[in-house]
């Protein structure tokens, strides 16, 4: 089961960086909103993937995602952007809530997952003399593409890193417990 | 029913045989001479005809060579003219005699006749056609009965470069310096005239603001004007007609009055000198008035005039110069034999400082041996193909193909004025046009020209008409329009054959209240007719001071109609919502400077879905501006006006130099070290009349509304 697990997150991890390679290749137009869907998409199944993806799970962050890829065609949709972090975030929170049957828990383990995973993005920063930092600040660029694929390999890879730990935590503090 | 085409043909051909028939029988010469002519045209003493003693020239091609027009990928004929090569028109019953004061002869088959230089006794300086039939024609058009009869030489007395401008040594260019005295160039614009009446009709010249309350069409000259010239071009027709030329005061207050006139016959493509306008009148400031008288026409002609002028300017302030740079870069694909090559047409920027202009024009070409060995190539580097600025030789490196390093030492200033000088007349460019072959005269395949990133021509620039007493500023130029600009063409590095050339225009004006930057690029895919606007530019601006707060205070797309960038409403409604919901997922870990793909690719995302621009601090006295395109834009425009405060320039005594360190327009990166000077704030009240300093500077006019509503 664990195995799965783990091929399954790694399947999704490597799903997300190849997308992300794309971005190489992806014009500058109206489809920019097309690739934003795609990728929030795949990233929170990704991560979804560490406690557990189900075809619900897929159904509704598909519903989350679409509309960054609509909003060219319906202007409200832009609300979209700001919100759909929130969304994503709660589904998160949703699905380690099932997982551990219990909504702090499922809460600490989002929370924990993505602060541990910040922590190891910041290390990595330091470490390469802020070249994250300069990745993250040029945004999406007309001409200068090689941001988007490292954010998302580095992005995806330290949380797989972090949603690990913080699941080993969970373990060794139920075996405590029990 | 009949055309108006048919219609116009015989009444052409009335015109012609009606001018033919008063026509004044003339002897055209080809004359190879020793002597340059520029300013003072040849004259022979005793000599008495319509255009009293002067002989008029008419410049025609040396040769024409199959050449490559770099940045449109067309092959052409390309002509290259020889300043020591024209046409001159001799009366036909001029009798050869002998003079004492002679400067020089000119031996025709009909004999010699002494001649002298000096100003043109009928304002005509030179005419140029394509062709000798071409000059045949225009000079039919004027009512002469042309003949032409052969060869001739034009020998100077004793020493003929002896004072005369000449291909001499090139002398360095020069930076101008407070206390110096140059002279400066600019130019006049006048609207384009259908001709479709005779008697007088005017030519009003370009812009809206009259500078004559009594005279609503006359243009603005100015003070201390040493030299002007005016250039006709006429196209659709056939006008006989004079061309009027009246030169006013422009007295305190606004009204003009009238100073005296000139009398020209029209020629087309022909440049006439106006002596009315010189040192001595423009103590006075200056405007002219330019009319036409016709006598008949044919077709539908359109008459266009402008004018080139030289001032005389000190240097002051330190703030009155600004500076001009065209540069060049690319690979281009040819596989063809090529004898020329011609680089440009760049703008002839307004204002140019004589003895400033350089250029460090640097090509490789690629050519394909002959018979196995590359021979030595020989380079002629010629402005607008006609004046010389040197001859070169290279020799190659042999690597499978033949590979030249061609590079241009300099400007030969002489050269460039002139050529400057004619541009204007004609509201033209500069372009150089290199006449290229080997060393045995043999014209070389070339395979490729690789053109490095360089300028094609640099000069400094002058701010407005600007009054020189000693006293201080005229009170209309407290605050004069100075631009520092740079233009580039430029092609990818590795040749294509689907060529795209890149044309950009960056201008930077600084005054001590805001700098407005102004950015111009387009993709020009020549074959396909179509081009494609700036996605991207970014603009490094280095100064003395610091660049803390820099800020962009608005930002304007010029699609005919000057507009803010404007995001759509819901993007700008999720910009608010943003920040709320940012405010709890900063907790979570999901937002932040470096938090991860989701906060990234919303947030980033949403930033991007409009145009933008923003200026960023990167260190202590450099500022970066960037423009970037929205991926969700909708609007359609080549260029970007951004005025920018920089608050540490407020309340400066001196003048304050800026410098363009780096350019990028899209993936076209340029370092031009383009210098700019604020003039200091205080001391200098903002002025009054604004609008009068867009005349000299055509193409700004559009701008003024960005100027006036972000500046004050």
């Amino acid at each position: 089961m664990r195995g799965m697990m783990r091929d399954q997150t790694v399947f999704f991890l490597l799903l997300v960086v190849v997308f992300s390679l794309l971005w190489f290749v992806w014009p500058w137009s109206w489809l920019v909103g097309a690739f934003i869907a795609g990728l929030v998409f795949l990233w929170s199944l990704f991560f979804v993937s560490c406690v557990g993806l189900g075809r619900g799970l897929v159904v509704v962050f598909g519903l989350v995602a679409a509309p960054l890829a609509l909003a060219p065609l319906a202007e409200p949709f832009f609300l979209w952007y700001a919100v759909a972090p929130l969304a994503v975030f709660t589904v998160l929170v949703y699905a380690a809530y099932r997982a551990y049957d219990s909504l702090l828990w499922g809460f600490l383990f989002v929370v924990g997952s993505l602060w541990l995973h910040v922590i190891i993005l910041a290390a990595v920063d330091m470490l390469t003399g802020g070249l994250l930092s300069q990745a993250f600040d040029m945004g999406f660029d007309v001409y200068v593409r090689w941001n988007v694929p490292l954010i998302a390999f580095m992005d995806t890879s330290s949380l797989y890193i972090s949603c690990r730990v913080v699941k080993l935590i969970y373990a060794y503090v139920k075996r405590r417990r029990s | 029913m009949t055309s108006p085409k048919l219609r116009a043909g015989p009444l052409a051909a009335l015109v012609v045989l009606a001018l033919l028939a008063a026509a004044e029988r003339v002897y055209v010469y080809e004359v190879e001479s020793d002597v340059e002519i520029a300013e003072d045209v040849p004259h022979v003493p005793g000599i008495s005809w319509r255009f009293g003693e002067q002989l008029l020239v008419v410049w025609v091609p040396r040769d024409v060579a199959p050449g490559v027009i770099l940045f449109t990928g067309e092959t052409a004929p390309i002509p290259l003219y020889d300043r020591k090569y024209f046409l001159l028109v001799v009366p036909a019953d001029a009798r050869p005699s002998q003079s004492a004061g002679a400067e020089a002869f000119l031996k025709t088959p009909d004999g010699t006749h002494p001649v002298v230089f000096r100003k043109p006794d009928a304002g005509i300086l030179y005419t140029i056609a394509h062709s000798i039939e071409d000059a045949l024609t225009i000079l039919k058009q004027i009512g002469l009965q042309p003949e032409y009869r052969g060869k001739a030489e034009l020998i100077a007395k004793g020493d003929p470069d002896a004072g005369r401008e000449t291909d001499a040594t090139p002398t360095l260019p020069r930076r101008p310096s407070v206390g110096s005295t140059f002279d400066v160039y600019g130019g006049l614009y006048f609207r384009q005239t259908l001709i479709n009446r005779t008697g007088l009709v005017v030519i009003p010249v370009r812009g809206t603001e009259p500078v004559c309350i009594n005279l609503p069409y006359a243009a603005y000259v100015g003070y201390d004007a040493k030299s002007f010239a005016l250039g006709t071009l006429i196209r659709g027709g056939v006008v006989d007609a004079d061309l009027i030329v009246e030169v006013y005061k422009i007295e305190f207050g606004g009204n003009c009055t009238f100073l005296g006139s000139r009398r020209f016959v029209l020629a087309n493509r022909t440049i006439y000198l106006v002596d009315l306008i010189n040192s001595t009148t423009s103590v006075n400031r200056l405007a002219v008035f330019v009319m036409l008288d016709v006598r008949s026409f044919s077709g539908q002609p359109r008459v266009g005039v402008n004018a080139s002028l030289i001032y005389t300017r000190t240097y002051r302030y330190g703030f009155e110069v600004g500076e001009f740079a065209a540069r060049a870069a690319g690979g281009y694909k040819i596989n063809n034999y090529v004898r020329r090559i011609v680089i440009g047409p760049y703008v002839a920027y307004d204002g140019y400082v004589a003895q400033t202009a350089s250029s460090s024009l640097t090509l490789r070409i690629v050519t394909q041996p002959e018979d196995g060995i590359c021979k030595i190539l020989q380079v002629r580097f010629t402005i607008n193909g006609r004046s010389s600025s040197g001859t070169y030789i290279y020799r190659n490196i042999y690597n499978g193909e033949c590979i030249y390093d061609v590079y241009l030492p300099n400007v030969w200033e002489p050269s460039f004025q002139v050529e400057y000088f004619y541009a204007k007349a004609f509201d033209g460019g500069l372009f150089w046009v290199l006449d290229i072959q080997y060393i045995d005269g043999s014209t070389p395949y070339v395979r490729s020209i690789f053109l490095r990133n360089a300028d094609a021509f640099r000069y400094w620039r002058w701010a407005e008409q600007w009054k020189t007493s000693p006293g201080g500023i005229d009170a209309v130029w407290d605050n004069p329009f100075l631009s520092s600009a740079l233009e580039i063409y430029a092609a990818p590095m590795e040749p294509s054959p689907a060529l795209g050339i890149y044309h950009g225009l960056v201008t930077i004006k600084a005054i001590s209240t805001g700098v407005i930057l102004t950015i111009s690029g387009k993709i020009v895919y020549p074959g396909l007719d179509t081009s494609v606007y700036m996605k991207k530019a970014e603009v490094d601006i280095a100064m003395p001071l610091s660049v803390r707060r820099i800020e962009v205070i608005g930002d304007y797309m010029p699609d005919y109609q000057l507009s803010f960038i404007a995001l759509p409403g819901w993007v700008r409604e999720a910009f608010y919502v943003k920040r709320v919901v940012d405010c709890i997922l900063m907790l979570a870990g999901v937002v932040g400077r470096v938090a991860g793909l989701l906060g990234f690719a919303t947030g980033e995302g949403l930033k991007s879905v409009g145009d933008s621009v923003r200026a960023q601090v990167l260190d202590y006295y450099t500022a970066r501006i960037t423009y970037r395109i929205g991926w969700y834009t909708t609007v359609a425009s080549d260029t970007i006006i951004i005025p920018l405060r920089i608050p540490s320039l407020y309340g400066r005594v001196s003048a304050t130099e800026l410098e363009i360190t780096r350019i990028c327009l899209d993936n076209i990166c340029t370092n031009p070290n383009l210098k700019a000077y604020v003039q200091p704030e205080v001391g200098y009240f903002i002025p009054s009349m604004e609008f009068v300093k867009n005349w000299m500077f055509r193409g700004q006019v559009l701008h003024i509304r960005a100027y006036d509503t972000s500046m004050r």
